[in-house]
């Protein structure tokens, strides 16, 4: 599995909330991500777990979420050993979704990061910045 | 209904020998393969009109980051 583009709880939130130039402009990145046939875009699951649960969604856009996940080009990432590294990770006082999104990072490097939010660029080390994708600065 | 004769790798083999019903299982999976919906036509359904002029621009966003991505784990900084 080729991972390509890891989108975060507010790129989520995002694309079930809205259909401004914002949400078309990531449309148009996880499309161009999809267009190569081994390539799939992935969501940690407790990303899924953080926009679900946000007070922004409500109840009949989650459908609009659950249906991305539809599509085979769209997984949610995460296992047990996830679940340690993250509980160890909160234990320092960083979100569940922001060290679910390092683990995954880690795991597939050659992947970018997709966000809105500043405090998910801010948790990446000055020196693998450049593989986060500042939606909210960019457009 | 047709009947099909096709050449397996080991391992799909082995896995298919534990399956009751291998025809069923088989066209479950090639269907899962040919839902040829696209994440464009996911992303128009929500309503988002997503332009081959969009998507050009965010395959060369993309590529461009990923290179000076590239370029800045490659010296280090």
């Amino acid at each position: 599995m080729t991972v390509t583009l890891l989108m975060d709880a507010s790129c989520l939130v995002q694309y079930a909330t809205s259909v401004d130039v914002r949400s078309i402009a990531l449309g148009e990145l996880v499309s161009a991500a999809g267009e190569d046939p081994e390539a799939v875009v992935g969501v940690p699951a407790t990303c899924l777990a953080v926009a679900l649960d946000s007070a922004q969604v409500a109840p009949d856009q989650m459908r609009e979420l659950v249906s991305l996940f539809v599509n085979p080009h769209v997984r949610l990432l995460g296992g047990p050993l996830a679940v340690t590294f993250i509980q160890a990770v909160v234990a320092l006082g960083v979100s569940a979704q922001v060290a679910d999104l390092l683990l995954c990072a880690a795991e597939h490097e050659d992947a970018m990061v997709l966000t809105f939010d500043p405090v998910v660029v801010g948790a990446f080390e000055p020196s693998a910045r450049g593989r986060v994708l500042d939606l909210g600065r960019d457009w | 209904m047709k009947r099909v004769t096709v050449s397996l790798p080991d391992d799909i083999a082995d896995r298919l020998e534990a399956v009751g019903n291998v025809s069923a299982y088989v066209a479950e999976a090639l269907r899962a393969k040919m839902d040829d919906r696209t994440l464009r036509q996911v992303m128009e359904d929500r309503g988002l009109r997503i332009t081959d002029s969009g998507v050009d621009r965010a395959r060369e966003y993309l590529q461009r980051r990923r290179t000076q991505w590239q370029d800045q784990k490659a010296s280090g900084r």
